[in-house]
């Protein structure tokens, strides 16, 4: 039996994943939270089944839901097209053919500022020709090359395409490009089978499993990590052969990584890539006191962040000590913001 | 390619000079050819007597009445030749089979240095001999002089010479392991020359079982006999191939050898082998006696004799065999290398190292003896002193595949860490070393507790307790070859094991493994490693059940067919049900029959005699003995007790299994089956089968009176497919969640390895409100399947409510152990579990992992500080 094991970075992983981390902390600056827009188009293609398209409506609802909700982004910026309107008329703007679908990104194109993000999620299944995916669409299929055409309408915006269903991984090298993060659920376009990826993946949006550094937001580099060792969990338990190999590219070179990290040749781009909204995220105050109390927590962060990097150069005893003095007062000082919040301690 | 110069392949016909009539000698070789020997022997006799002057006709007599076991004959026949020369090896062969060394000698000495026709044949003979006796150098320096035969020879050999040399450069690979190849190509050159001689192939199936290549070897066999199905070396060569795959059907191929020659030494020495591995040391020892009748220099039979008596305790014997031997040979290491061999196969270990060690003391090129002491020292567990001996091994005989796997294996051990615990060290993989730890650690911990209770001995310690996660590496450990069947094996105190990680999920039990390999440590230790296998298989089953109810082989459909249908061993064979199954079936058949005969005992003698036993094997008395005096029974009365006690034991479901008819099969459909229960409502089978069906159809109502019947005919059922399961879905289905967790509590009780079902008694006593009984079952999973994240956390807060501090901990400890992407909130939990049961400094330490990965970590945070105010006050 293949032991499809849940993600197991082990003591080497943990190591990358602390750094990763520590990149996050240092790349939650505030800079981008105050201008930077997020636009999100989700395409919920063909089902095949009834059971398929209750469940693939079912993700799309779920993650608009999330995404506006719990993330705060103005729901006139997430677009929903899916196979039939009628399965969620309050979320389904439109059919999910081709058309549609390349116009839909026109539209976003139109109206996104230059440093704004794009997340486009296709829920469905996906086939291949040869080696290139093609992803199922009411009418004609929507290729990787047709998709690629259609992202050159984005010059300047980070984008992030995510294919969460089969043969997706035959979009990766299409797709890849600066700026861009491709996140599929297989590592080929020959892995057919329907996946059990876009589940997690919505679930880690959705919920907090998946925010690993516990700043209240989940990166996209979290919700692959998550997503993609709940899946080998879910064969595990299943006692089934781990069909499905997600992959992660964001240095433009056209090869996803199965294990992405902030730190790894793929993953930096994803970790910054960050939904959601907690008081570290919320950088807007009007209270000086308060934005005051907000900018020391980041200098403790900072510090922390520098500590871990020199590690390697410390005694156990010593790092150690060091961490618990910076967390510490890390702790006194997140108690001082929440009484000023009004949150008490 | 032989050495210095490159071959010609030429083929030479072997072409004797015609004597009295060469059509009647022809058909008289073509009879010997074809295993017709008396016709043979007939034709011939009257050939000689025609032309005594005739030396191919003659030698093929004495051949012919070798074969036939008549060596006064063969030897007259060898000395009346008119020319003696001619006829001396062929004389001395004689006398090597009568075990006549030095007028052998003197024999091949004739016919080399007299310029016979047959002189290289006599110098490789010669040869062999002077090597058989011990004189190594001399005989090597003989074998290396055929290399220029052949090479000068410019490929026009005849087939005999290129037997002669391909024998020779055979012995030379004992320092040149390549020169093997060169060997085959030998034979393969005669059996070109002469297509109809048994001598090459013969020779070549030799080799290859020699270099471990079973099949090829049987092939070579084979093609003899396809035109001489009597030839007794082909058919002890099957035989030898048969019993190295551990595939039946040796014994059949001695006695059709010993059909041909009833004084055959070697199949003597063959049947002497298979004897004392099956523990019958009287038989093996009579055996070794009747070959040393013919050939009283057999150094083979000399060295099963020694096994034989070795192994039965027989000291003074064995001394005075193994003397015998070295006043033939001082430097034959083959007599304590079979030794240590057969004592390997009765699990006298230490025994298998002393004797290797002695082996390669006199001869330190024996291969065979490094690698015996290496793969030994290697089971007392002692590993560097086995990879050194073993390395040594492999550098002489790098065609071995057990040395070669084996330190494959010992290059992977860095990937292992070691866990000292009070009894035990633990040896497990680096991926899963955290994890398993605390839970092998326990009931290593707790098996011993209640061994030593029950025999009052304690084995060596520390008890070394090894477990790979691939089952091709536990099988490369145990066998030094993967295929092995079994899922744990012990060593006395080295046990290795499957880890959970090694077998599919609801198929293993790990716990209930260790235990039953730990008791044979026990069993060996009380005994010095001579009980009998079927009397540890039996017991470490017993004392599986008397750990856990449901732990061990248990009674089975199946198995009550075959009791039904005679078709299990009777006590008194019951080692050959492990031995040498007759179904692949009765191995497992074997373990719970050999259990109840501890049932049994125990019943009527107390615990306390299988304890005398123990006692006696180690004083060396025979269980017949032990029988007699403890039990105050004969094995053959016990034959009948014991029949008669399963058969009541198991009365009823039997009377289930009475053949009353065809029992349709399971995709009948439930009219089909529901037709034939009405007419045959007593069919236990059938009512099974009938009630899963009708469960599966979601007709609860009328699967439940066949599924209560079943159980009244079968209570102690508790396969995958037992009434106590679906009975448990009926009342799941109608809501009645006590009776459910009662049904699936009995059910997890009576077998152990039902992950599914355990996982679901977790869920209904839950949903009852019943905690302990919650996480008694989640408990037990673990014991199955202890890779399930959520398993581990949801005991984890079950142990938590009951209290079980350490549970928590340990719980939450294997959540982390388990690397799950959300490891921050893991050691999170952790530190929490650790607080909680009072372990501050662990908390604090723990907590510092947690917030290492996520500083923004608020509730990790919170517990820091609550955590530095409880140790000092500080915040």
């Amino acid at each position: 039996m293949i032991r499809a094991r849940t993600h197991r970075t082990g003591s080497a992983g943990a190591a990358c994943l602390m750094a990763g981390t520590a990149m996050l902390a240092f790349l939650g600056a505030p800079r981008f939270a105050a201008a930077q827009e997020t636009h999100v188009l989700v395409v919920v293609g063909l089902g095949g089944t009834d059971a398929y398209r209750q469940s693939f409506a079912g993700y799309a609802t779920e993650l608009r839901t999330a995404l506006t909700e719990r993330d705060g982004i103005p729901t006139d910026h997430v677009t929903v097209l899916a196979e039939r309107v009628d399965l969620a008329p309050e979320v389904v703007q439109d059919r999910s053919t081709k058309e549609n679908v390349v116009r839909a990104m026109g539209e976003i194109a139109a109206r996104a500022a230059p440093a704004d993000r794009v997340l486009i999620v296709l829920i469905g299944h996906g086939t291949a020709q040869g080696d290139e995916g093609q992803f199922n669409l009411p009418g004609p299929d929507l290729s990787a090359d047709e998709l690629a055409a259609a992202l050159a309408a984005f010059p300047t915006q980070m984008v992030a395409v995510v294919l969460t269903g089969s043969s997706g991984g035959g979009f990766v090298a299409p797709l890849s490009g600066p700026n861009r993060i491709v996140i599929s659920a297989t590592r080929t376009a020959r892995e057919r089978n329907a996946t059990e990826f876009p589940r997690y993946f919505v679930d880690a949006i959705a919920g907090d499993g998946a925010d690993m550094d516990k700043d209240g937001l989940t990166s996209l580099l979290e919700a692959f990590v998550y997503a993609r060792a709940e899946v080998a969990r879910h064969y595990e338990e299943e006692n089934e052969l781990l069909v499905e190999h997600a992959v992660l590219d964001d240095n433009g070179d056209g090869e996803g990584s199965p294990d992405a990290s902030a730190t790894a040749v793929d993953g930096r781009l994803a970790a910054g890539f960050r939904l959601g909204r907690t008081a570290v995220a919320a950088q807007a105050t009007d209270d000086p006191a308060l934005a005051k109390l907000y900018e020391e927590r980041r200098e403790i962060l900072g510090r922390i962040d520098g500590l871990r990097a020199s590690r390697d150069a410390m005694t156990e005893e010593r790092y150690d000590e060091a961490l618990e003095a910076l967390l510490v007062e890390l702790a006194l000082k997140n108690r001082e913001i929440k009484a000023r919040e009004g949150g008490g301690s | 390619m032989i050495r210095r110069t490159a071959l010609l392949l030429v083929a030479a016909c072997l072409t004797s000079a015609p004597s009295a009539s060469a059509q009647t000698e022809a058909e008289a070789r073509a009879a010997l050819r074809a295993g017709d020997y008396d016709q043979a022997m007939r034709d011939l006799q009257r050939l000689v007597r025609a032309d005594p002057a005739s030396v191919t006709a003659r030698r093929s007599l004495v051949e012919a009445l070798m074969v036939r076991g008549r060596y006064d004959d063969a030897e007259a026949a060898a000395r009346e030749a008119p020319d003696p020369t001619a006829m001396a090896t062929t004389l001395g062969r004689v006398l090597v089979r009568r075990g006549r060394l030095e007028e052998a000698e003197a024999a091949f000495r004739l016919a080399a240095e007299g310029g016979a026709e047959d002189r290289l044949t006599a110098e490789v003979d010669l040869a062999e001999l002077l090597f058989r006796r011990g004189r190594i150098d001399e005989a090597m320096g003989r074998f290396d002089r055929f290399i220029d035969v052949y090479n000068d020879a410019g490929g026009a050999l005849p087939a005999r010479d290129l037997v002669a040399v391909g024998r020779a450069v055979h012995r030379l690979s004992r320092t040149d392991p390549d020169l093997i190849q060169d060997a085959l190509k030998a034979f393969d050159e005669a059996a070109t020359a002469d297509p109809g001689w048994a001598e090459p192939p013969l020779l070549t199936g030799e080799l290859f079982l020699e270099a471990y290549e079973s099949p090829e070897a049987q092939a070579e066999f084979q093609k003899v006999l396809a035109v001489n199905p009597h030839d007794p070396r082909a058919l002890l060569g099957m035989a030898r191939a048969l019993d190295f795959d551990g595939t039946p059907g040796a014994p059949e191929r001695i006695r059709a050898a010993l059909e041909v020659n009833d004084d055959d030494p070697d199949a003597h020495v063959l049947l002497a082998r298979l004897s004392v591995s099956r523990e019958d040391f009287a038989r093996g020892e009579e055996e070794a006696e009747r070959a040393l009748e013919v050939d009283p220099a057999s150094l083979e039979a000399m060295s099963m004799l020694a096994a034989a008596r070795f192994l039965a305790d027989d000291t003074a014997g064995f001394l005075e065999a193994r003397r015998r031997a070295l006043r033939l040979n001082p430097r034959y290491a083959g007599l304590d290398a079979t030794v240590a061999e057969l004592a390997v196969q009765v699990r006298r270990y230490g025994d298998a190292v002393d004797r290797g060690a002695t082996a390669v003391a006199l001869d330190s090129a024996s291969w065979r003896a490094w690698g015996l002491l290496g793969m030994n020292q290697l089971r007392m567990g002692r590993i560097e002193e086995g990879r050194a001996d073993l390395e040594r091994a492999f550098a002489g005989d790098p065609y071995n595949p057990w040395f070669k796997n084996s330190l494959d294996l010992l290059d992977t051990f860095s990937r292992f860490k070691t866990v000292e615990t009070e009894h035990f060290q633990l040896f497990l993989h680096g991926t899963e070393a955290d994890l398993l730890a605390p839970y092998v650690s326990r009931v290593a911990e707790e098996a011993w507790d209640s061994l030593y209770a029950h025999y009052g001995i304690e084995p060596k310690q520390p008890v070394r307790v090894e477990l790979y996660p691939s089952h091709a590496d536990f099988s490369v450990r145990t066998l030094g070859e993967t295929g092995l069947g079994a899922l744990g094996v012990s060593f006395g105190s080295v046990l290795v094991l499957d880890s959970p990680a090694a077998r599919q999920r609801g198929e293993y039990n790990w716990a209930s493994t260790l235990w039953h390999e730990l008791a044979h440590a026990f069993h060996l230790a009380m005994s010095d490693n001579r009980v009998p296998r079927w009397f540890s298989e039996g017991l470490a089953v017993h004392e599986q059940r008397k750990a856990r109810e449901g732990w061990g082989h248990q009674a089975s459909i199946p198995f009550l067919q075959a009791l039904r249908d005679g078709k299990l061993k009777k006590f008194s064979e019951l080692n050959d049900g492990f031995m040498r199954p007759e179904y692949p079936e009765q191995v497992g058949f074997s373990y719970f029959e050999a259990s109840l005969v501890f049932q049994l005992i125990e019943q009527q003698h107390g615990f306390g005699a299988i304890r005398t036993m123990l006692d006696g094997y180690r004083e060396g008395q025979t269980t017949e003995k032990l029988f007699e005096s403890v039990l105050g029974t004969t094995s053959e009365r016990f034959d009948d007790e014991f029949d008669d006690y399963m058969r009541a034991r198991f009365a009823s479901p039997l009377r289930g299994l009475a053949r009353v008819g065809e029992t349709p099969p399971a995709d009948a459909g439930p009219d089909a089956l529901a037709a034939y229960v009405r007419a045959h409502p007593g069919d236990l089978v059938a009512r099974m089968l009938l009630g899963a069906l009708l469960v599966r159809a979601e007709r609860y109502d009328e699967a439940q009176p066949h599924l209560t019947e079943a159980l009244k005919m079968f209570p102690e059922y508790g396969g995958p497919d037992s009434p106590y399961y679906y009975l448990a879905k009926i009342h799941e289905a109608h809501g009645d969640l006590e009776r459910a967790a009662a049904a699936l509590a009995r059910l997890n009780a009576l077998s152990e390895s039902n992950y599914d079902a355990l996982l679901e008694e977790a869920a209904v006593q839950d949903s009852l409100g019943n905690t302990a009984a919650s996480a008694h079952a989640l408990e037990k999973a673990v014991e199955v399947f202890p890779y399930d994240l959520d398993l581990h956390r949801r005991l984890a807060v079950l142990d938590g409510n009951l209290g079980d501090r350490l549970g928590a901990v340990r719980e939450r400890s294997a959540v982390v152990a388990l690397d799950p992407p959300d490891r921050a909130e893991a050691l999170y939990h952790l530190a929490v579990a650790q607080m909680d049961a009072g372990s501050r400094e662990d908390a604090r330490r723990t907590v510092l992992r947690a917030l290492e990965i996520a500083p923004a970590y608020e509730d990790a945070l919170e517990l820091l500080l609550a955590l530095r105010r409880s140790g000092t006050g500080a915040p």
